[in-house]
């Protein structure tokens, strides 16, 4: 009867481990990258027995710990996590871009300026009316210049955003390469190697969430993580991480790269937030170019209107706008330093000219139909807008994607109370009949014992 | 399908926070009454809003030109019709001087007053605009017209004064060249000069028919002159008058149109609003509900 003894002590022992894995699972019902574990008993085999030849089995084992883990909806929540981060990464930046083009009011400042030109035609000799233009076109200038600082602003936000993400996926990196050397030394089954494992999950989502990443575990966990749209060696395998890095070339174009050993490759930014920075970059660059061209428009058509003009004084009209360093920087040249330089007037006029002639403003107005530069600033601003409408349509339609991938994920791994106290009555109902179990053992033992 | 515990909390709070960002989304559109508050929100809508903008602007300068127009053709058509009664006064004195009974002594009267009409016509030529430059000067700006003291008057070159822009591409003319109210047929002669040749003729006495006999011609001629250039100023007015209508109906028509593309059915959003409040609190009772039950109560 020792074997009922040992078979009842061997309930108590797994279920005693059962009841503590259940207790674990409850206490971390809210940390983050958690996965459910269950424990796996199996029975001890018996051999044959010593009253008969048949025998009864020797009780009950805890074989290991399992982590309740799915690879596929694991693998697809990270692929709608990378896809979703490049989106709304890119429309941030979209974002941005509005506020830079907008911030400034440039477009209702251009219209001012060549308001104020339609004014003083209709009295070109009024001192008044000349300060007016004059001040119009200054703050015409400032809007300019404070929207390409703006767009300064956005590409120093773009580096610095850039330079974080490739630092993290660096650190990253670097963490998995610990988790896998560790997970190489854990117990296959123990309650370590399921924390390492939880523990590698959780890089490998944030490593999804900054890139496009493709991640195969091998038999006892150890994960290898290669960037898509990369070649060469992978960027994690076993205990060897690689650097990533971020550039701007002179050109202003962005890139990412990841050096393992001495080589070096660009990553394809497929997805994740760096693929949204290389999106927004793109646009940024973009947008610039174009704006770039609306001020030297501007610009020129201003000053050759004004060199092709006379003055209040009669003398031919000097450049009104001088450019600095980048086309927006705009402001008014040092030579023009009064309302009286502005040429309003024509040189040599078919009617003779003089101070109340304002045909050169007409020339002006003629120009700004015919150049269009609010029609263009304004489709700049609808062009960015739609664009970035539609990236948050899609965030929207990604975001259920990555709703359904996360919920499919959590249904297979995560910890639900009530399912746990079902599992605690049962494993506390078979302890407890384990308990008495021995009890019996220890009765039918008296029994012999008693005997006299 | 399980459904974790943390993903049941998780889902909640992202609901809620959903359904509040829509309803602060409706209480910004009910207190600004504008539904698009950034270009993003309406890309189409918001490029006519643009353009409106454009368009609100200009309205504005042409506005102020038309006022502008409007009042130096009402001060140029006034200070006409006291150069026409000027004319007149001319026509009774030079009648009055062709009268045989006259006596030189009583010419050198009417001489001495068609001197001072002539010195009054100067005065009203050079009349000052309300940006108080000369109300019928040329483009060269300066006076309208320069006595020499000596009979003769100069006028600057007859290049107009530059039209005023009232309308897109469309521009009027405010002023008047002292020039052309004065000018006579020939081209060569004006009504002032006219008028102080044959006050220098009655000054000097003797038989002065013939003078007065042809300035009279002269002075039916100038006043013509003037009645032409009044109309053509009148005309001028009552298109001003019409710019400044359609100016006034374009202006409402975008404002209207505006109201249309940027604000808010208060109504619709209020009833939505609402709507999204009487949900938001169904949600959490349900949630409240849900949240509290659990299986731990029954472990006794």
């Amino acid at each position: 009867m020792s074997d009922l003894l040992s078979i009842g002590a061997s309930g108590v022992r797994a279920y005693q481990s059962a009841l503590a894995t259940v207790g674990d699972n409850i206490a971390n019902v809210n940390s983050p990258g958690y996965t459910r574990r269950t424990v796996s008993i199996a029975e001890v085999a018996g051999g044959s027995g010593s009253t008969n030849p048949y025998g009864a089995g020797n009780g009950v084992v805890m074989t290991g710990i399992n982590r309740s883990s799915n690879v596929y909806a694991s693998a697809a929540l990270r692929a709608s996590t990378s896809d979703l981060a490049r989106t709304t990464g890119g429309a941030d930046w979209l974002d941005r871009i509005q506020g830079a083009l907008t911030g400034n009011a440039l477009t209702s400042r251009v219209t001012s300026f060549f308001a104020s030109a339609q004014s003083l035609a209709a009295e070109p000799n009024s001192t008044a009316l000349r300060t007016g233009m004059m001040s119009a076109a200054a703050s015409a200038g400032i809007a300019f210049t404070a929207t390409g600082k703006a767009f300064d602003q956005v590409d120093a936000d773009i580096d610095s955003a850039g330079n974080q993400a490739a630092q993290t996926l660096s650190s990253l990196g670097d963490s998995l390469t610990k988790i896998n050397e560790s997970l190489s030394r854990a117990q296959l089954g123990s309650t370590a190697a399921a924390q390492l494992m939880d523990q590698r999950d959780n890089v490998l989502s944030q490593m999804s969430g900054i890139a496009d990443i493709t991640s195969r575990t091998d038999a006892i966990g150890r994960a290898t993580v290669s960037f898509a749209g990369s070649t060469g060696p992978a960027f994690v395998q076993g205990v060897n991480s690689g650097m990533v890095s971020y550039d701007r070339d002179s050109n202003g174009k962005i890139s990412f790269s990841v050096t393992v050993g001495a080589v070096k490759n660009q990553i394809g930014a497929t997805g994740g937030s760096i693929a949204g920075i290389v999106d927004g970059a793109e646009r940024v660059g973009a947008i610039r170019q174009e704006l770039d061209a609306v001020a030297k428009s501007f610009v020129g058509a201003v000053n050759d209107n004004q060199t092709a003009g006379l003055d209040q004084t009669g003398a031919q009209g000097v450049a009104m706008f001088a450019i600095g360093d980048k086309p927006t920087d705009v402001s008014i040249s040092a030579q023009f330093t009064a309302g009286s330089q502005i040429a309003a007037g024509k040189i040599a006029a078919a009617q003779g000219g003089g101070v109340r002639d304002s045909s050169n403003l007409t020339a002006l107005e003629a120009t700004r139909v015919s150049k269009g530069f609010e029609t263009s600033l304004t489709a700049l601003v609808t062009g960015n807008a739609t664009a970035y409408k539609q990236k948050n349509t899609i965030a929207d339609a990604q975001a259920a994607i990555r709703d359904g991938a996360a919920t499919t994920l959590s249904a297979a791994t995560g910890v639900n109370l009530d399912a746990e106290a079902v599992d605690l009555m049962r494993f506390q109902q078979a302890y407890a009949a384990s308990g008495r179990v021995i009890q019996v053992a220890r009765e039918t033992m008296q029994t012999i014992l008693d005997i006299r | 399908m399980q459904i974790s515990t943390s993903l049941f909390y998780a889902n909640a709070s992202s609901r809620f926070s959903k359904m509040n960002e829509r309803a602060s989304e409706l209480q910004t559109q009910i207190s600004t009454g504008k539904k698009i508050i950034k270009p993003s929100d309406d890309p189409a809508a918001a490029q006519q809003l643009a353009e409106f903008d454009r368009k609100d602007a200009d309205a504005a300068v042409f506005s102020t030109n038309i006022t502008l127009a409007g009042s130096l053709l009402d001060q140029a058509d006034g200070v006409l019709t006291q150069i026409s009664t000027q004319l007149t006064r001319a026509t009774e004195l030079a009648t009055q001087a062709a009268n045989g009974t006259q006596t030189d002594a009583t010419r050198k009267i009417i001489a001495t007053e068609l001197n001072s009409i002539v010195g009054s016509l100067v005065g009203l030529a050079n009349t000052k605009n309300v940006r108080g430059q000369p109300l019928f000067g040329s483009a060269s700006g300066g006076l309208a017209v320069v006595d020499n003291k000596d009979g003769t008057f100069t006028f600057p070159p007859d290049v107009q004064v530059s039209e005023v822009p009232i309308a897109d591409g469309q521009t009027v003319q405010a002023t008047e060249s002292a020039k052309r109210i004065f000018s006579l047929a020939g081209g060569n002669d004006n009504t002032l000069a006219m008028l102080s040749k044959l006050a220098t003729a009655l000054n000097a006495g003797g038989d002065v028919s013939t003078t007065v006999n042809s300035s009279l011609d002269q002075i039916g001629q100038a006043v013509n002159q003037v009645a032409d250039v009044s109309a053509s100023v009148g005309a001028r007015g009552a298109r001003v008058d019409l710019q400044q209508q359609l100016l006034v109906t374009a202006n409402t028509d975008r404002s209207e149109l505006r109201g249309k593309l940027e604000q808010v059915d208060i109504t619709d959003a209020v009833v939505q609003l609402q709507q999204m409040m009487t949900a938001l609190s169904a949600s959490q009772a349900s949630f409240s509900k849900l949240s509290s039950l659990s299986l731990f109560d029954y472990i006794k």
